[in-house]
């Protein structure tokens, strides 16, 4: 017997302790089925729930019910004699998973999970509402496995974008080799493959800033300058290797076009010579990039989650002429302007992007 | 704090890594130190030593040029007369210790992509070029101070021969037997000197004297001559109005200098052969006198010859006189304008219809300040009986500032006004066509009867077209045309060009890697040029 009641006790506890916490982790849209209003049953005393449910999650979700489902009702605030209601004061507390089987007659009356007003007192068994224990074997230890989400889309905002430009072509516009360049992307897992390898369509859109040097460059003893700007479309497609739930080695094709636009000016020689000159036009180059890297975000445990990805890889594109080109006004003498040389894209190129997926 | 440090610290690595600094020779301004048509190329010669070649006689304008590199630092861009052959004096580089790591040189461009060069001792020298082209001489130029050496021989000059076949490139470094100082200019004559055949001279002017060098045995023994009591007491230098003619028949040679109303005539012989088997002077000179006025010493002179010989015309003051060189006798006649040009020809006059030897008399002046607005022709077989009667003056109502002969028509002369304008002469009838230009004349160049002109900084050039109204008589009326065409730079330089059957007008414009506008020069119309620009940056990238 007094085991008994040592495990009544237990089962008491656990539930005071399980109950909040499955109410914090099951998602708001797949709630506890929630329980009717309290109603007397017929005939029985008003305020005298004295019948306990079994409670369980949605199952269709997939998740471990909470281990206290069962619970008793509250104690009644007036008690009839005669009534054969059961006070919750003398009723004994199921242990978890337990069944509860009212006496014939007596109605079972969903209760409202309370366990705040759960005596945890033992107290002597009624003689009309003689509890059936079924034994079970005890659940392993509260291990509750953390809701996760899968996520379909991924949206990336690069953060440090650069690319080696190292052709000669390039120092008319820049002092150094790095042009930086801002991105962002989007990214849609089309395909899970065996191995947690993963299969993404990608797009994206990128910006080069006007990379420019003044008059003062230094170029030509300050004669010529230049600044150039590029806008680039990219399509492509990674392959993913989900390692873990929070790191993904992941390889990367993409193919793109961009625009590029180029002026060049040139000052006045002396100043005696006519003013400077202004050469301007654009073009649009295709190319594509092979890269790798990796890919890191938090657990998915919310619909959104956010990481990083680190990625290096190389940089194909056609070379643009550098030439003295621009648009004269309609009935000017026909020009020919010289090709300086050409600017050189391809190159290695390292990115560092937040990203977000959902 | 800490924040900004690693965002420092990360910025840093971020620009160790983004290297690759310019090239060096992204850096050098294109400094273009002369431009001359070499062949059917305009050749730029830039102060690195680098000539690039812009062809601009092809058929279709490519803005691309091919390169060759001479000894750096240009200083002299010369178009070799009468070959296709340009001439760059450099003066070479030193390191910042004065050691030499390129001498000076005289580099000869052919046609072809080669070159010639002629070493040189010391850098800056200045460059005469004989009229024919055949011989060049440097020598000290006293207005360039040498940074690098202490010390240099103002008397050491190079005497090439430009014709390849005939002079080695060896043996062009002469010192010269100096009097009175290092020289400040030279002449080239040709004498007949003992046979009927010219021989090449050149005529060097020292402070005190001059000495006569025969070009074809330069390492002879020059004879020189001491002028000390004909000079003024400071000697002479560029500024003292020397100058020289010759008359190469009679080999003799006439000075005057700008303080001495006195001629002074040198007669060229044959030289004396030392006994000892030494090489003695090749020629020996004798002076003698010639009085053209008893106080004023004269402006412009040049030798023609009569029938009873030789005889010398020279203005002086606001006259011009007509000396006998073998009697000294002088028919001096009063001008109603000074002149300090004398332009000889051979034509008819107004009021002679046979053709004889007649001068024009003009005056130029590079600051501006004695510009006149008349000349005068003279009669010169005539002037010494007819005296006043074998002048006529004519008055253009502006100052001239130059004249030009076109090659195939020299009868008509182009007179270009300082104002603004151009007067076409007709030496023969002696009566001129104005032409109207709102800005100054500035650019000339002449084809066989076609004159284009230009005005630096002025966006349009012109010409002035004279032809014969029957071509093939070339004593027909001459048609008079004039046309304009706006470019879309301003000038900068011109350069009339002809290949096969190409004739084009090239313009250059003052433009950061080379700009220029070629105008077809039988139909210059703005529709048929071509403008190519930016070419000296070709491939530079």
């Amino acid at each position: 017997m007094a085991k008994l009641k040592i495990s009544i006790a237990l089962a008491v506890a656990v539930g005071q302790v399980a109950a909040p916490a499955a109410a914090q982790f099951l998602p708001a849209h797949r709630d506890v089925q929630k329980s009717p209003p309290n109603t007397a049953a017929p005939g029985a005393t008003s305020g005298a729930a004295s019948s306990a449910r079994v409670v369980s999650s949605d199952p269709t979700n997939g998740s471990v019910a909470p281990a206290a489902s069962a619970v008793l009702a509250a104690p009644p605030t007036s008690t009839t004699p005669g009534a054969g209601t059961a006070s919750p004061a003398t009723a004994p507390a199921p242990a978890a998973n337990t069944v509860v089987a009212s006496s014939p007659g007596v109605t079972q009356e969903p209760a409202t999970a309370q366990p705040s007003m759960v005596s945890n007192q033992p107290e002597p068994l009624q003689p009309n509402l003689l509890p059936v224990v079924v034994n079970q074997a005890q659940p392993p230890e509260v291990t509750e496995a953390p809701r996760t989400y899968e996520h379909h889309f991924t949206v990336t905002l690069d953060v440090a974008n650069v690319l080696w430009r190292t052709s000669t072509g390039y120092d008319l516009f820049s002092s150094n080799d790095a042009a930086w360049r801002i991105a962002i992307g989007f990214g849609y897992d089309v395909l899970k493959l065996p191995g947690h390898t993963i299969l993404a369509a990608e797009v994206g859109a990128m910006a080069e800033p006007d990379q420019g040097s003044n008059s003062n460059s230094g170029l030509l003893g300050n004669t010529i300058s230049g600044s150039l700007s590029a806008a680039t479309f990219m399509l492509g497609g990674s392959l993913r290797w989900a390692m873990t739930q929070w790191f993904a080695p992941y390889g990367r094709l993409g193919l793109f076009t961009s625009r590029y636009a180029v002026d060049i000016h040139a000052t006045a020689s002396d100043t005696t010579a006519s003013s400077g000159v202004d050469w301007s036009y654009h073009r649009w180059v295709e190319g594509g990039s092979l890269g790798a890297g990796v890919m890191f975000n938090l657990p998915p445990r919310s619909p959104v989650n956010v990481g990083v990805l680190v990625e290096g890889g190389y940089w194909l594109q056609q070379s643009v002429d550098i030439q003295l080109e621009g648009s004269p006004p309609a009935g000017s003498i026909s020009t020919l302007g010289a090709r300086l040389g050409s600017l050189g894209n391809s190159g290695p190129y390292l990115r560092f992007a937040g990203l977000l997926r959902f | 704090m800490q924040m900004k440090m690693r965002l420092a610290l990360t910025l840093a690595i971020l620009n160790a890594c983004a290297c690759g600094n310019r090239e060096s020779r992204l850096l050098d301004k294109v400094d273009v130190k002369g431009i001359a048509p070499l062949g059917g190329d305009l050749a730029y010669v830039q102060s690195s030593g680098v000539v690039q070649r812009l062809n601009v006689m092809g058929v279709n304008p490519q803005p691309k040029t091919t390169k060759i590199s001479i000894t750096s630092n240009p200083r002299i861009v010369i178009r070799r007369p009468g070959v296709e052959e340009l001439l760059v004096v450099s003066d070479g580089r030193s390191d910042q210790y004065g050691q030499v790591i390129e001498p000076p040189a005289l580099t000869v461009l052919p046609d072809q992509n080669s070159k010639r060069e002629y070493p040189l001792v010391d850098p800056g020298q200045q460059m005469k070029l004989s009229d024919d082209g055949k011989f060049a001489v440097l020598f000290n130029d006293p207005s360039f101070v040498d940074t690098t050496s202490l010390l240099t021989n103002p008397g050491q000059v190079a005497i090439i021969g430009l014709d390849k076949d005939k002079y080695p490139p060896t043996d062009i470094i002469h010192s010269l037997d100096t009097v009175g100082g290092p020289p400040f200019a030279v002449w080239f004559l040709t004498l007949n000197v003992g046979t009927q055949v010219g021989r090449p001279f050149a005529l060097f002017a020292f402070p005190q004297g001059i000495s006569l060098v025969d070009l074809d045995s330069p390492d002879d023994k020059e004879p020189k001559l001491d002028l000390t009591s004909w000079l003024p007491s400071g000697g002479m230098d560029k500024t003292s109005g020397f100058g020289v003619a010759f008359d190469q028949g009679s080999a003799e040679i006439y000075l005057k200098n700008s303080h001495s109303s006195d001629i002074k005539v040198l007669s060229v012989a044959p030289g004396i052969p030392t006994t000892d088997g030494g090489s003695g002077n090749t020629v020996n000179i004798s002076v003698r006198s010639l009085t053209v006025s008893n106080s004023t010493a004269p402006g412009a002179f040049d030798v023609y010859s009569l029938a009873s010989g030789s005889r010398l015309l020279a203005t002086v003051g606001n006259s011009v006189a007509s000396v006998t060189t073998d009697s000294d006798t002088v028919t001096s006649v009063a001008l109603s304008t000074p002149a300090n040009q004398i332009l000889q020809f051979d034509a008819k006059a107004p009021k002679d219809p046979n053709s004889g030897q007649r001068a024009l008399l003009y005056q130029t002046d590079p600051t501006g300040g004695s510009l006149q607005s008349s000349v005068t022709f003279v009669n010169l077989e005539d002037l010494e009986i007819g005296k006043a009667a074998a002048l006529e003056t004519v008055d253009f109502g502006a100052k001239i500032s130059s004249v030009v002969q076109l090659p195939n028509l020299p009868l008509q002369l182009l007179v270009i006004l300082s104002g603004g304008g151009i007067d076409v002469l007709d030496l023969e009838k002696r009566h001129w066509s104005p032409i109207d230009s709102k800005v100054p004349i500035t650019l000339t160049a002449a084809t066989s009867n076609r004159l284009w002109v230009g005005s630096a900084g002025d966006n349009r050039i012109g010409y002035v077209d004279l032809s014969n109204s029957d071509p093939t008589d070339p004593t027909s009326a001459v048609m008079l045309t004039i046309k304009s065409t706006q470019l879309d730079s301003p000038v900068q330089q011109m350069f009339q060009m002809n290949q096969s059957s190409n004739s084009r007008v090239i313009v250059t414009h003052d433009q950061v890697g080379g700009a220029v506008t070629w105008v077809d020069a039988n139909n210059p119309e703005r529709s048929a040029a071509h403008k190519l620009e930016g070419f000296l940056l070709s491939d530079l990238l």
